[in-house]
């Protein structure tokens, strides 16, 4: 479970301060799936960067499961990220020399999963949960958007983490293939019973979760 | 196995660029090992003649210094006698210790004599032996024969060298080097005898053979073989025992006898690390004696292959450390380029879970990986470089002057007659095992260093980065 109390981030540049998040209070319980909306430039990036400990709040406070993410030490943070906490970036983020089988596989490394037949076996069933198992010695170059995002999705989801933070995912797709992507994650949210946090200004998506949030001018207003 | 995979991939990906900096480095490399190997080539040809005169196991010699000459009719000399030949418009004149003796034409003055080096008493040999951190010691004669034949024009007298040499002791001095061509060495019972070991290709100039005769000295020695010193030695023409050239030689024509002394003490020092006491206990027990090693004598050779030290010691280092230098700062720079233009990569990492520390690594690793590929060009290009040198390179000549111990005054002026030897060296560059191992280890740090600068980057690294904006 989240909880932020007065989380705040400020970035400096010189003279000028920008307030990216301004005193946000919010919780998000476990295996909810929370949709937050908002214009370009108002926020939603940078919440979703300090609930997944890739950011620290300038004051407030970020617990997830009772532990205060900005007061964690680089390595414990690191191992939040690599245990329990699945991204998955607009772009796609995937490495370009890597096939989509050693993209997923990436996300073990840091879990330290002994054995190669394990670790095949993991990598294996979770690109068959995105529907891409006869695409595992591709490389990202040779994938369409939607089946790169898949890939991106598989990669998140190996680990088994209990929290999914999702930021545009659909951005860069066309329609049908954004459609495509969101079924997906709502049957995987359902299926394994993830807390999801989803960063979209599309109205549409944003009506499938079950609450909503808009990030506006930093500020935060939650509709049930 | 993923470090692996990862690495050769993305190596793949950059190989033109992977290729660039491992060229670079290759280039710098291969230039150290090619100069390493034209300076070895240089030092062995300066050790192959210096071997020639103090013999290959010598680590120190201990010399008596030269001898100084005043001017005629001023009284004493440097060591002994006192000689002059005066050549005046009344005909030739022999003078010792300004007594004066008129010359016939065509009569030969035959002295063996030691005019390049003072005596030193034979007792100083076992003091030298029972010094610490010695572990052999040798005493030599080493004496020029000076034949001169008077005449009314003046000439410089004819030469040549001769080694008295210790017979017990045949792994120290000049004749230690030797090869027997034709007859036999020297046995324990030559010691007393008038017998010569002649340098082959002096017996051939001069067309002496085994078992002939030849006057050393105003002496007859009968030749019982002939020797051959390795290629670029500068050799004695002849060698014989040393009681015999103790008996025979003179410290200058009508000098002293050197029936007591040595001219020269060939150390073996226990080992490698004991020279440096060893040369200086050395100099506390002889004074006035000249204690050098071999590579303080290199200094006494002049010629092309002096140039060549030079230019391979100057030039040719400073040239490597600067294509190094460059070499590694382009490494760097594109390394550091690569770095930036994978911040996304390597934030997408950190935000999957990956320590800084292991993406580092990643990074290292291809900067390693790149460095062992210009370390294989590099020895390479260095084998290429040594074998270039040795097809093109001229042969070097080292030359060596000696006086003859003659002080000649005729109308014009005086003279000191001095005799020059020079020999013909071939460059023969190789590339060493510890060159070997230090040019790969450079290339290796080239690639450390690289990966290193590009680490830092890395290192700064917010995982936030991954995502690239504020939304």
């Amino acid at each position: 479970m989240y909880e932020l109390t007065g989380v705040s981030k400020v970035y400096r540049s010189g003279a000028r301060t920008v307030e990216a998040v301004a005193g946000v209070d919010f919780t998000v319980t476990d295996g909810e799936w929370v949709a937050i909306r908002g214009r370009t430039g108002h926020g939603k990036s940078t919440l979703l960067n300090l609930l997944g400990g890739l950011d620290r709040p300038t004051s407030g406070q970020v617990r997830l499961d009772g532990r205060d993410l900005g007061r964690l030490s680089d390595a414990e943070l690191t191992r939040v990220r690599a245990a329990a906490i699945g991204f998955i970036f607009q772009t796609f983020n995937l490495v370009p020399t890597l096939s989509a089988a050693e993209n997923v596989e990436a996300a073990l490394i840091p879990l330290r999963v002994s054995g190669a037949a394990q670790r095949r076996r993991r990598v294996a069933a979770a690109l068959d949960s995105v529907g891409l198992a006869d695409r595992a010695r591709h490389l990202p170059s040779e994938l369409s958007g939607g089946q790169q995002q898949r890939v991106a999705i598989a990669r998140a989801l190996v680990k088994e983490p209990a929290v999914l933070l999702a930021d545009e995912p659909t951005g860069n797709l066309d329609e049908e293939t954004r459609d495509e992507i969101i079924a997906l994650l709502e049957k995987l949210w359902r299926e394994r019973g993830l807390t999801l946090v989803l960063v979209s200004h599309d109205a549409a998506i944003a009506r499938r979760a079950q609450r909503t949030a808009v990030m506006s001018r930093g500020r935060l207003t939650v509709r049930s | 196995m993923f470090f692996f995979t990862y690495l050769a991939r993305e190596l793949r990906r950059r190989l033109r660029q992977a290729i660039f900096i491992a060229l670079g480095l290759a280039v710098g490399v291969g230039l150290v090992l090619t100069v390493t190997a034209a300076a070895a080539g240089v030092r062995n040809a300066q050790a192959g003649v210096l071997k020639g005169l103090y013999g290959v196991g010598t680590d120190i010699t201990v010399a008596g210094k030269a001898p100084s000459f005043n001017a005629p009719g001023t009284g004493g000399g440097g060591s002994g006698n006192r000689v002059s030949i005066q050549m005046g418009r009344s005909g030739a004149q022999m003078c010792v210790n300004g007594k004066c003796h008129a010359l016939k034409n065509g009569y030969t003055i035959d002295n063996l004599g030691s005019p390049s080096y003072s005596p030193i008493s034979a007792a100083s040999v076992a003091k030298v032996a029972a010094l610490h951190g010695v572990a052999a010691a040798a005493g030599g004669l080493l004496l020029t024969d000076n034949q001169t034949t008077i005449s009314q024009t003046p000439s410089a007298p004819t030469s040549f060298t001769v080694d008295g040499a210790d017979i017990s002791q045949p792994k120290l001095g000049p004749l230690s080097d030797a090869a027997v061509s034709s007859g036999r060495a020297f046995t324990a019972s030559d010691t007393g005898k008038n017998v010569a070991l002649v340098d082959k290709g002096y017996a051939a100039s001069n067309n002496l053979k085994v078992g002939g005769t030849m006057k050393i000295g105003g002496t007859t020695f009968t030749i019982i073989g002939l020797v051959e010193q390795p290629e670029g030695s500068n050799p004695p023409n002849v060698y014989i025992p040393l009681a015999r050239a103790q008996a025979v030689a003179q410290q200058g024509p009508g000098g002293g006898s050197l029936k007591n002394d040595v001219n020269t003490i060939y150390v073996t020092a226990a080992s490698a690390a004991d020279i440096g006491g060893v040369q200086r206990e050395i100099a506390k027990l002889l004074p006035s004696a000249q204690v050098t090693t071999p590579s303080s004598l290199a200094s006494q050779v002049t010629g092309s292959l002096t140039s060549a030290a030079r230019l391979a010691d100057d030039l040719g280092k400073w040239l490597s450390v600067l294509v190094l230098i460059a070499a590694f700062a382009v490494a760097v720079l594109l390394t550091m380029a690569a770095v930036a233009r994978r911040v996304r990569e390597f934030g997408t990492l950190k935000a999957l879970g990956w320590r800084g520390r292991r993406i580092i690594a990643q990074v290292m690793g291809e900067s390693v990986a790149v460095g062992a590929l210009g370390a294989a060009l590099g020895v390479g290009l260095g084998y290429a470089g040594a074998a270039v040198i040795n097809a093109i390179a001229p042969t070097l000549s080292a030359t060596l002057t000696q006086a003859t111990g003659l002080h000649m005054v005729t109308p014009d002026g005086a003279v000191n007659p001095t005799s020059s030897h020079t020999v013909s060296v071939p460059l023969s560059a190789s590339v060493g095992g510890a060159a070997l191992v230090a040019a790969v280890a450079l290339a290796l740090v080239g690639g450390l260093l690289a990966g290193a600068f590009g680490s830092w980057r890395i290192g700064r690294l917010r995982p936030a980065d991954a995502i690239a904006k504020v939304g």
